[in-house]
């Protein structure tokens, strides 16, 4: 936990561009709000290695939003079925469904086609907000955390420095 | 900055290359572990898997030294392949499709006997707990093949007589009741003898105006009465009904007990009876446990060869449907498409060469799941020479589930000149046949829930014999079997699924019926007698009650028609002033 909190502070706290820490938030949305084995998946995996986002808030923001998921699984069960049952959209379902790929994505199951809304919706606010949050931390909180004791005892103690040099 | 890292790129090929290296090196441990372990679950004992050898160039899976456990001998193999071989296709088995042109299957063997058992503790079963006829397992007794004593005979039987009489008797007692009750809204003596009082008064007039003016009301009087006559005619012919229906019922109860005496009677000292019982204790477990053995092998593969139908509905349905999600939380929905192929197709499955000491050539065609998907039926012919012990063998079936609604299989197989070397006899294999030939016909049909089978084997040149320390009877059971030279066997299997007939026929009722006549026919004046005797007093009392209940109802009958006679009288004296 200290490791976690230590290391979420060091990127924040460093010339990490926002725009990185948001596309590791978004894309561990659809990573962690989406059953794992998916297809998708495998592209969102693709993007997360390929594009320069930051892995370790990737890493860290994925385990919260599968922790989420777990929550919010009713919700897109409701979501998911009331797109793939949805009158207007019926045909190009059956369409979809009747290919190879459309088959493989297992997008007609309720909850990955609920969680993939879900996370479609929420990346561009997701998107907006990290950056805002980001850049409003680092204008008006960074130095007073800085000037914090638990900062400089989480970032500067012999625990820290142990534990890391241990997991590493 | 740059927007790419090409490392990531690097770290994607590796790990996806890994998962499919990974693939490739454990793919042939997988499939066998796979087929293992459905096929276990499928056959209810154990299914094992030599080697399985996965081609990805061209895309080919080959299995080696299959052996599927019969699981009511779990140290016997059903069935045995050396080796089966067929392409697959990748991308449909991503897709939880299966298609497959054409399987080959070479070295077929059946009954082979395993090293170790293939009892699978789960589903530990046999086909006795689950069969589809178990009347085999009610006679389990030798029947007796000398009279027995009556006290002995009544011990063991139910008479049927006391239960018939006295259901008879409650029946001529609740009409009674009900004739009573009738009978008392019905005018009686009392409406007699008012209506005689009013004629009187209205015929004694003094004076030429009062006697006129008593006429016209005795008219009406006249109307009154006819009425009351009327309805107690109908009564009458209602009672006369009722009593006809309680005389039938009577007369059947009366017979009854003579029924129970000849019952009784034929069962134990006709010879011919007697010997239909012996032949079904002897044959009926054995024909009957074919019959189930079928059944459970029926069973337990028709789901996997399109029985399901899970997809059936989807596709009848006008709408997307939902379904249960298999892999994950939540659920599929499923949209109909023309033309949608079954998720399992099986074009082919070619049997060919050695198999169980002999040739086998066949084909089973048309496997789809679900069935409605595809436009034809499942398919199996099968010719066979010298396999396991079977001279020749044919067989011809189908199973068409097309139509969810009207599914029908049917069934014709031969068997001719099968060695019946080591065929036992009776429940406790108390006969055993040590040569002989068999030929055996199944021909059936199962439309949707009902059964339509028709077995037929004929035994020939069998020499049999039993233990020393078998039962005298079997002794010369099995001498009297090997004079006759042949000996027919035949089961009719009927009725439905959930109520299934069981009818068993045989010449072995007709081989046996000489041997028991001499034993019989001297006892069977002193047991008829007998049985006369008990019967008679256990029922005579019942019978008493009956014949009283029966006169009390013909009393009723009177009663009535003195109630008519006497309104007839009290009618005609009314009618006379007036004619």
């Amino acid at each position: 936990m200290i490791g976690l909190i230590a290391r979420i502070l060091k990127v924040l706290n460093s010339e990490t561009d926002p725009r990185q820490i948001a596309g590791a938030v978004v894309l561990a949305a659809l990573f962690g709000l989406t059953p794992l084995w998916t297809l998708h998946n495998l592209i969102v995996l693709l993007l997360v290695l390929v594009l320069r986002v930051n892995l370790s808030i990737f890493i860290i923001a994925w385990g919260v939003f599968t922790v989420l998921a777990f929550a919010l699984d009713p919700l897109f069960d409701a979501l998911g079925h009331a797109v793939l049952t949805a009158e207007p959209l019926r045909s190009m379902w059956a369409a979809f469904y009747a290919t190879d790929l459309g088959k493989l994505s297992a997008f007609n199951n309720s909850v990955v086609m609920g969680s993939l809304c879900a996370g479609l919706i929420l990346a561009p606010v997701l998107w907006f907000a990290t950056i805002h949050l980001v850049r409003n931390y680092r204008t008006h909180m960074l130095d007073w955390v800085r000037r914090r004791r638990i900062y400089q005892v989480i970032s500067g103690s012999r625990l820290v420095t142990t534990y890391q040099s241990f997991r590493s | 900055m740059k927007a790419i890292r090409l490392w990531g790129l690097g770290a994607f090929v590796a790990i996806v290359g890994a998962i499919v290296a990974l693939w490739v090196l454990f793919a042939d441990t997988l499939v066998r572990r796979g087929v293992e372990s459905a096929g276990t679950s499928m056959v209810g004992a154990r299914v094992e898997l030599e080697a399985a050898d996965v081609g990805f160039s061209p895309a080919r899976l080959e299995l080696r030294g299959l052996a599927v456990t019969n699981p009511d001998e779990p140290m016997r193999n059903a069935l045995e392949a050396q080796r089966l071989a067929f392409d697959i296709d990748w991308i449909g088995l991503l897709l939880d499709r299966v298609h497959i042109d054409e399987v080959a299957v070479e070295g077929l063997q059946f009954g082979t006997q395993r090293e170790t058992s293939g009892a699978v503790m789960a589903t530990e079963r046999t086909v006795q707990e689950s069969g589809l006829i178990d009347k085999a397992r009610e006679r389990a007794e030798i029947p007796p093949l000398e009279v027995p004593s009556v006290e002995s005979v009544l011990g063991r039987e139910n008479l049927r007589s006391p239960a018939l009489i006295e259901e008879a008797r409650s029946k001529l007692e609740q009409r009674r009741t009900a004739l009573e009750e009738r009978l008392a809204e019905l005018p009686g003596e009392e409406e007699l003898e008012r209506y005689r009082r009013q004629v009187d008064e209205l015929t004694e007039g003094d004076d030429t105006a009062s006697r006129l003016m008593g006429l016209k009301k005795l008219r009406d009087l006249v109307d009154d009465i006819d009425d009351d006559r009327k309805a107690l005619r109908r009564a009458r012919d209602e009672v006369k009904e009722s009593l006809a229906a309680a005389s039938d019922t009577a007369s059947q109860a009366r017979s009854a007990p003579q029924a129970d005496i000849e019952r009784l009677y034929r069962k134990y000292t006709d010879p011919g009876a007697v010997a239909g019982e012996l032949a079904y204790y002897l044959l009926g477990p054995k024909v009957e446990g074919w019959v189930n053995q079928g059944w459970y092998w029926y069973g337990r593969l028709s789901p996997y060869l399109g029985g399901g139908g899970d997809g059936a509905d989807a596709e009848a349905a006008s709408g997307p449907e939902t379904v249960k999600a298999v892999r994950r939380v939540g659920r599929n929905v499923v949209y109909p498409a023309a033309g949608e192929e079954p998720r399992v197709l099986l074009r082919q499955v070619r049997i060919s060469g050695a198999a169980g000491g002999g040739d086998l050539d066949g084909r089973v065609t048309d496997i789809a799941v679900p069935p409605n998907r595809w436009g034809e039926p499942l398919r199996l012919s099968l010719a066979g020479q010298g396999v396991s012990g079977i001279a020749r063998l044919q067989v011809d079936a189908s199973m068409d589930r097309r139509d969810p609604a009207s599914s029908i299989s049917r069934l014709d197989l031969t068997a001719n000149g099968t060695d019946v070397a080591g065929l036992a006899l009776g429940p406790e294999d108390g006969i055993l046949a040590d040569s002989g030939q068999a030929d055996f016909a199944v021909e059936g049909t199962i439309r949707d829930r009902a059964l339509d089978l028709d077995v037929k084997s004929a035994i020939r040149n069998a020499a049999f014999s039993a233990g020393s320390d078998a039962d005298s009877i079997l002794q010369e059971v099995a001498t009297a079997l090997e004079n006759a030279g042949r000996l027919d066997i035949g089961a009719r299997v009927g009725g439905t699924i959930d109520a299934p007939d069981f009818e068993l026929t045989s010449s072995l009722t007709g081989i046996l019926k000489p041997l028991l006549r001499s034993r019989l026919q001297a006892e069977a004046g002193e047991f008829r007698e007998g049985l006369v005797a008990e019967v008679t007093d256990r029922t005579g009392g019942s019978l008493d009650e009956l014949e009283a209940s029966s006169a009390k109802l013909d009393r009723l009958e009177q009663d009535l028609e003195g109630r008519l006679e006497g309104f007839r009288k009290v009618l005609d004296r009314a009618r006379k002033p007036l004619d």
